[in-house]
């Protein structure tokens, strides 16, 4: 079976200038990315603060132009589309099928728009619906989201976060999406909320076959809602694995430094961690030879200073990942030494 | 009272009538703009200042009683009648309707210069729609009428004085107003038109233009503006006609205008560039042209509107400054800043102080305008106050 969504070397390279005059300073966000996201299944893109996983998402989205590499997108088997490489009218068409929810509500919404025309604004522009079946196919997306049908005249600024986030979700939906990129897509709620809407996307998924790319920080979250999760370190995917593999026996060293930052509600347990991961993650105009994770990995070595390591298969599991020790080095997992029951969602 | 509040409470909250209660239909932009608008006392008493400024504008051949150019040396300088509604006969009875007086002069001994005194005796009736010297209303309309006048043909009427020519002071303020408040709109629109779209190119693309825009602005804001007029202005060929100079002077006003409008413009594009909305309509598969226009410029529209609003009384006094200084438009053709420099010396002002009466129209107009941009602003963006 061919993957939805295809990622291949894919690059994406910023170039900082300081002032008129200034040296070019060129940024790597993304390096060689590779990805595959099945038909149907939620993978997670998880990372601290500026590993890249939001200009991933973005890359896909086409939001920006990757520097190099391609996105293939094969929406039926044998029909293949090229997305990194077609120019802004080309992609039209497939900007339908691939839909974008953004982390804040509060500004991916404009201000001066009523809901209705929130809504109804990609179906106007791919002119696909207008008069009363307009307005059917936008009452129909919000009711599905469980936005009622007298907010259609409101202001954004009418509506809480989490409404607000429903009604993004609106959007994305109403163009029919196969595949949804959900970028931080409920970091910015209350817990309570969080919860609300991870549930109304996980019906959403089953209710019309979506396939989401989840773009997210919060590894509880990651835990409740995906099949699979990529860990991205530095513009680096170092580890991919299905969400019970990774949770239970990670692979790669930072994947462990990022279970391990999970709270633990048992202080007799927090005493057993590891220290801290050390140091501050580095410069992206300045990265480290040799293996992006080994100014901070407590097993690192010579090699690891030296070689690059390759994303590989371990064990010929289903767990990839970037790390010359992956097979030999002991690391926790998120469920070592804890109850049965625990989980983190 | 606090059972009336409760009461009120449990009320159902009465529509608004303006909201239509369709799924799609909704109230306009327009509407509602109009109906904050409503909303502030004196920007809507503004608004009709400004509209009464610019009808009397359109048809100063209509309002003003003469022509500007008319001259009569008998009454140079003469002082502004009052206009007098009822007059007491000698029998006690009252005689109603609108008259000025007569003048009469005697020669003042000290000073031996010819001072006008208002002569009771005589009564010069004033009427509406009294017959004139044929003229074109707009340019194409023949008529023959003026608003209003002496019913007698050839009575002095100097309601706000007379210059030193004997020109009737208020007919000349009101051709004034037209070449003055028509130079301001132009002079904007100009550089609206200039500032929106380089403005707009600037902040949207970025990039080398951009900096090249900028650099540009901060050049031309950069010279003081009275010499840079001096030079464009001494720069239009002598026999240019009044007309021609003053299509020129226009231009050269929103030459500078601009750079203003283009800087706001930017800075708006560059904030909401970035702005997650602007990404989302992108993603949508938005074209650049429909981004701009319905994603951008709605939350930006209130800045232009104020800042065009505020712009049009910038021209104005740069107009009036710079004719007062003698640099922009030249006699023959009448505005405010022609009609102040007739007020320039201090023994004109000391004998003829009405001779000042464009300078409070200035005034009036100006501010008029300030709180109608306000009133406009705040109006036009729902997240005001």
């Amino acid at each position: 079976m061919t993957a939805l969504l295809e990622v291949e070397n894919l690059t994406k390279t910023f170039s900082m200038r300081s002032g008129m005059f200034g040296d070019t300073i060129t940024l790597d966000a993304l390096v060689d990315i590779n990805l595959k996201v099945e038909k149907g299944e939620t993978l997670a893109i998880v990372g601290e603060s500026g590993c890249g996983k939001t200009t991933l998402g973005r890359c896909i989205a086409r939001a920006l132009d990757p520097t190099s590499g391609s996105v293939s997108y094969t929406p039926e088997p044998g029909k293949t589309i090229e997305l990194s490489s077609l120019s802004k009218r080309e992609l039209k068409p497939w900007r339908q099928d691939i839909r974008m929810i953004f982390q804040d509500p509060m500004s991916s919404l404009n201000p001066y728009m009523r809901v209705f025309d929130l809504v109804a604004e990609p179906l106007r522009i791919h002119k696909l619906a207008r008069g009363a079946e307009l307005e059917q196919r936008v009452v129909s997306a919000l009711d599905k989201v469980g936005i009622p049908r007298d907010a259609l005249q409101r202001f954004p600024h009418a509506f809480s976060g989490g409404q607000r986030q429903r009604i993004g979700i609106a959007r994305a939906l109403v163009l029919d999406p196969k595949l949804v990129i959900a970028d931080e897509a409920v970091s910015a709620l209350d817990v309570s909320i969080q919860a609300q809407i991870l549930n109304l996307l996980e019906d959403l998924k089953t209710d019309f076959g979506l396939t989401y790319l989840f773009i997210s920080h919060d590894l509880g979250v990651v835990n409740y809602i995906a099949d699979r999760v990529a860990v991205m370190y530095l513009g680096h995917v170092v580890e991919t694995a299905p969400t019970e593999a990774l949770f239970e026996r990670p692979r790669h060293p930072y994947t462990e430094v990022l279970l391990e930052a999970l709270p633990i509600a048992d202080p007799t347990r927090r005493a057993q961690r590891h220290e801290a991961v050390k140091g501050e993650i580095p410069f992206l105009g300045n990265r480290p030879k040799g293996c992006p994770f080994h100014t901070r990995c407590r097993f690192a070595e010579d090699k690891c200073r030296a070689e690059k390591p390759e994303l590989r298969p371990i064990n010929g599991g289903p767990t990839y990942a970037a790390c010359h020790f992956a097979e030999t080095i002991e690391l926790k997992g998120a469920y070592d030494d804890a109850p049965a029951t625990g989980t983190y969602a | 009272m606090a059972t009336t509040d409760t009461q009120n409470l449990t009320k159902p909250v009465a529509q608004p009538k303006t909201s239509k209660p369709t799924l799609s239909g909704r109230e306009s932009q327009f509407a509602m703009t109009w109906r904050r608008f409503k909303q502030h006392q004196l920007a809507l008493v503004s608004l009709w200042i400004v509209v009464a400024f610019y009808l009397v504008a359109l048809l100063a051949e209509f309002f003003a009683p003469f022509d500007p150019g008319d001259y009569n040396p008998r009454y140079t300088y003469a002082p502004p009648q009052g206009i007098e509604f009822v007059f007491v006969e000698e029998d006690g009875s009252w005689t109603w309707g609108p008259y000025v007086n007569g003048y009469g002069t005697e020669i003042d001994p000290e000073a031996m210069r010819r001072i006008f005194t208002i002569d009771e005796e005589v009564r010069h009736p004033l009427g509406f729609f009294v017959e004139s010297e044929p003229y074109m209303l707009l340019g194409i309309i023949p008529m023959s009428h003026k608003l209003f006048g002496t019913i007698e043909p050839r009575a002095p009427l100097y309601v706000i004085g007379a210059d030193r020519l004997g020109r009737d002071q208020l007919s000349r303020l009101i051709h004034g107003t037209r070449i003055s408040l028509s130079i301001g709109l132009v002079g904007v629109v100009l550089s609206l038109i200039f500032g929106v779209i380089i403005g707009g190119f600037s902040g949207y693309y970025g990039g080398w233009f951009d900096s090249a825009v900028q650099r540009t602005i901060e050049f031309i804001r950069s010279l003081p503006t009275i010499p840079l007029w001096l030079g464009l202005a001494a720069a239009l060929p002598q026999n240019w006609s009044a007309l021609q100079n003053y299509f020129a002077i226009t231009v050269i006003l929103s030459l500078l205008g601009w750079t203003e409008l283009a800087r706001v413009v930017r800075g708006r594009f560059l904030a909401l560039r970035t702005e997650d909305f602007v990404t989302a309509a992108q993603l949508d598969g938005a074209s650049d042209y429909r981004v701009i226009v319905r994603h951008m410029v709605p939350s930006f529209m209130s800045h232009i509107i104020a800042a065009t609003t505020l712009a049009i009384p910038g021209m104005i006094l740069a107009e009036t400054a710079l004719s007062f200084l003698g640099l922009g438009l030249q006699a023959p053709i009448v505005s405010w800043g022609t009609l102040l420099q007739e007020a320039q010396n201090i023994r004109t002002l000391a004998s003829a102080p009405w001779l000042l009466a464009p300078g409070v129209v200035v005034v009036v107009a100006i501010l008029a305008m300030n709180f109608l941009g306000d009133g406009l602003r705040d109006a036009a963006d729902p997240y005001g106050k």
